[in-house]
């Protein structure tokens, strides 16, 4: 095995930390020298193309009024180079591209976590007790010791499928390493150890810092592209504005022209870090077997590395393997190595048939989700000397998307009290779609053979009636609290139906839920995650268009009231309580003196497209609206299942996931 | 004149390349220290762990008993030499009970991992399965560890011997580190054979 024996010398030569890190400062001098470059070229082009502007600016005008002799005469005088002009687009430019390079590089010098967080990462808690989790820390700190570093944050990117990982941060102190979910649950410990180990290499290598600045640097460049684009969106050709349009499509071109240089860069030293990456990481493990399998796996797998996050194309470089493909130029914008190639260094036997690796062959169970609703603590004894609401509501705010220990036991509690048999339901789509669909079922007669009917009539849903009526008699027996975590177990599996299955459950749904005329707050909340989970890729990270309170304030106005009212059931001077306490958290609303009205039936429809708006307002706004949900749930000392319920869906529309906690454990702590 | 200036100059450059080698050599004979120190942290570790894991375990491996008590016994043995030894670092003899105490509790523990893999009915148990991947854990870390700074004492040793280096090294006396043998020869405790000035 030359190849391999080849790297390892390599690696060991410059095996030295200081050596390491010293190199990657060189390669970063070189990096700044071709950014100057390219800024430099950007600029002349830029320059040219204003002037062409300049130029066509003046033809439209000789074009549209009567040809005079004095604009001859500035036509045929027309200078190409203009100094002054020349000096103005220089400082222009260099102003956009390096604010946007810095303001990028600020947000992530923040830190491993930031881009971890940027990509979609959860923190993992150092304490938890979930096997998968545990594994993983425990890797990840075998490797630290053997690689002889400070032991990183680990996050999970749980909405990946695909087989990845990557390591971020600038030093060795704030970096974090990130695994996806599909890692998680495909790989081996010894795979894991080598996918872990391959990613201490970018870290031990200095590698982050050279990939943060590539990032910043790629971003920058990206900006003269956007803003032509921004140009080009906003203004259709006439005879007026075709200066303006010329100077958009111009922008576009230079800046795509500049991306993609910043892209060849990019891939060109990534690919030679991979390589290194791999040689070291046989170094730490000492096992090159675990680490070809890992990559064995993800050459066989369904999903292969892919990453789905949008954020991840300007992030590509950092992880374990490919996460996007190029279509065009394919091999010079391969942010990667080949996959054969690197396992064939490792393992001089591989024969280049990839295992199939089942798509539900786990190594672990589907972790549990950590944001499922928990049981409410229902006694009346608020903690003394204390107003809940002004000490608690904050801190739900700090909590979304940041569960602790507490809340995962909570969680382990609700899950060990759901019958075993229906959690074994969920291992797969068809029987999870048969559990959501018993959830609907109603147990009067007269609604009950109409909801069979339709059943009976999904495709999604094997077996017979009989079973299902069986079904339906287990999920009968639920607490009203275990209701929504089963529905939330039930997702990833649902989440594996193909599209068209998806839209046909979806269908099913409601009409389960409109087969008795009305809607509860259960069937809508259950309908709403569900609808929010399966079409997650699609929703989620949508453009931001509201940024002031005015501008969604109605909207807000209409959640609040939902959220008053399930809490308050028939109760009018409560509900009217509620609502106050939440729109008291939001000033800009509290000065109109908003009016409320007490409702027998909560308009969902309405709902609905409040939550769909609130979804595009800025995150400024969304922790507003948290908050003051959170302060008119528990204005009245106690959250019942009902508007906790709510509460969960309001976070979830508007991708702040919250969660399960308790209103009094955190009282008594700050007490 | 010229040929003075030309002279300090030289003699400048290579004054600094020299503190360049001595300073490496400092940074690399640190380096392997620290990596001995965290086998050392990984070992305390183990004792702190051994006891918890085996208070889980008894509930499940009643019928093995035995070996979790023999696996007791080795910690208990081994810590005694580990505080035997921190008395007096010096002591050849307290260094070779010491070794001798930790390869047995290596292997004891190497046997409890075989016992649980022997049953796949517990391996299925999530409280077993936990406790397996603590004991694997530990067992990699502290094999990691040792991994660790036989690397770092392999760099040092390198640097070491290669010339020029070789003439720094040998006239501010740096001492050649040993490379820590196999788990069942285990001399983990024994501290390298270095006379640091």
């Amino acid at each position: 095995m030359p190849g391999k024996k080849n790297k390892m010398t390599n690696n060991r030569r410059s095996t030295n930390f200081f050596a390491r890190q010293e190199q990657a400062r060189s390669n970063c001098r070189h990096l700044v020298a071709v950014f100057l470059v390219a800024l430099l070229a950007i600029i002349i082009a830029i320059y040219f193309a204003f002037r062409f502007i300049c130029y066509i600016n003046l033809c439209t005008n000789i074009f549209t009024t009567s040809e005079t002799a004095a604009d001859l005469m500035r036509r045929s005088s027309f200078l190409w180079w203009n100094p002054a002009i020349f000096m103005l687009v220089f400082i222009a430019v260099t102003l956009l591209i390096f604010t946007a390079s810095i303001i990028k590089m600020r947000q992530l010098q923040k830190g491993g976590g930031t881009v971890a967080q940027m990509l979609g990462g959860r923190c993992v808690d150092k304490g938890t007790n979930i096997p998968a989790e545990r594994q993983l820390l425990n890797v990840v700190e075998e490797m630290a010791i053997a690689a002889g570093i400070p032991v990183p944050e680990v996050y999970i990117l749980e909405k990946e499928t695909g087989i990845n990982a990557f390591a971020a941060g600038l030093t060795i102190n704030d970096a974090a390493v990130a695994v996806t979910q599909g890692a998680l649950e495909k790989l081996t410990r010894e795979e894991l150890q080598g996918v872990t180990a391959h990613e201490f290499s970018h870290i031990l290598h200095g590698d982050m810092r050279l990939n943060v600045q590539l990032m910043g640097i790629i971003y920058g460049i990206l900006v003269v592209g956007i803003v032509g684009g921004e140009i080009l969106d906003n203004h259709r050709i006439s005879s007026k504005s075709i200066v303006l349009f010329v100077a958009g499509l111009l922008l576009t071109i230079i800046g795509y022209i500049g991306t993609f240089t910043g892209r060849l860069i990019q891939s060109a030293v990534s690919r030679q870090k991979e390589f290194l990456a791999d040689a070291s990481a046989v170094k730490f493990t000492r096992n090159p077997l675990g680490l070809a399998s890992a990559l064995k796996k993800i050459g066989g797998y369904v999903y292969g590395s892919q990453i789905n996050s949008p954020t991840a194309r300007q992030a590509s470089h950092l992880f374990f393997s490919k996460s996007c493909g190029n279509f065009l130029f394919a091999d010079f914008l391969a942010t990667h190595p080949p996959l054969t190639e690197r396992i064939l260094l490792l393992d001089p036997s591989f024969d280049g048939i990839y295992p199939h690796v089942e798509d539900n062959g786990q190594t672990f169970p589907s972790r549990p989700q950590p944001n499922t609703l928990s049981a409410m603590n229902k006694s009346d004894f608020p903690a003394p000397g204390l107003m809940p609401a002004a000490v608690k509501a904050p801190e739900v705010v700090d909590r979304v998307c940041s569960p602790n220990p507490d809340n995962l036991n909570r969680v382990s509690n609700i899950l060990s009290s759901i019958p075993r048999q229906l959690k074994d339901m969920l291992n797969t789509p068809a029987q999870s779609a048969a559990v959501i669909y018993a959830l609907l079922t109603q147990h009067t007669c007269a609604q009950r053979e109409l909801q069979l009917n339709i059943v009976g009539r999904s495709p999604v849903a094997p077996g017979n009636s009989e079973d299902f009526l069986h079904l339906c008699e287990l999920t009968a027996a639920l607490q009203d609290d275990q209701k929504l975590p089963l529905v939330e177990l039930a997702l990833p599996s649902l989440h594996r139906l193909p599209a068209a299955e998806r839209t046909n459950l979806l269908e099913t749904i409601n009409l389960l839920i409109q087969a008795d005329g009305q809607i509860t707050l259960f069937e809508y909340s259950l309908q709403r995650i569900v609808r929010q989970y399966l079409y997650k890729n699609e929703n989620a990270f949508k453009k931001t268009a509201y940024f002031h309170i005015s501008q969604v304030g109605y909207h807000i106005l209409i959640v609040l009231r939902a959220l008053a009212n399930a809490g308050n059931r028939g109760n009018t001077e409560a509900a009217q309580l509620a609502f106050n306490a939440g729109v008291a958290r939001i000033p800009e609303l509290a000065c109109k003196n908003p009016d409320y009205y007490y409702a027998e039936n909560i308009n969902f429809a309405e709902i609905d497209t409040a939550l769909q708006k609130l979804d595009c307002s800025s995150f400024k706004i969304k922790q507003l609206i948290v908050d003051a949900c959170a302060h008119c749930v528990l204005s009245n000392k106690t959250a019942t299942v009902a508007e906790t319920e709510l509460l969960r869906v309001v976070s979830l529309a508007l991708h702040c996931p919250l969660p399960p906690f308790d209103p009094y454990e955190s009282t008594s702590k700050t007490a | 004149m010229v040929p003075l200036i030309v002279l300090v100059v030289i003699i400048a450059l290579l004054a600094f390349y020299f503190v360049a080698i001595y300073n490496a050599l400092i940074f690399l004979r640190n380096q392997y220290m620290n990596a001995f120190k965290q086998i050392d942290v990984q070992l305390k570790r183990r004792y702190d762990l051994i006891p918890n894991l085996v208070e889980t375990a008894k509930g499940y491996l009643t019928h093995e008993r035995k070996t979790l008590e023999e696996v007791i016994q080795a910690r208990n043995i081994a810590y005694a030499a580990s505080n035997t030894a921190a008395g007096n670092p010096g002591n050849f003899g307290a260094m070779q009970e010491l070794s001798k105490a930790e390869g047995f509790l290596s292997s004891m523990m190497s046997r409890l991992l075989a016992v649980v893999e022997a049953y796949p009915d517990l391996k299925a148990n999530q409280t077993i399965g936990s406790l397996m991947e603590e004991l694997t854990s530990t067992e990699n870390k502290i094999s990691f560890a040792r991994q660790a700074y036989n690397d770092s004492v392999t760099d040092y040793n390198v640097r070491r011997e290669q010339f020029p280096s070789s003439i720094i090294a040998s006239s501010f006396n740096f001492q050649a580190a040993e490379l820590l043998e196999s788990v069942n020869n285990a001399r983990e405790r024994e501290a390298p054979q270095v006379a640091f000035t």
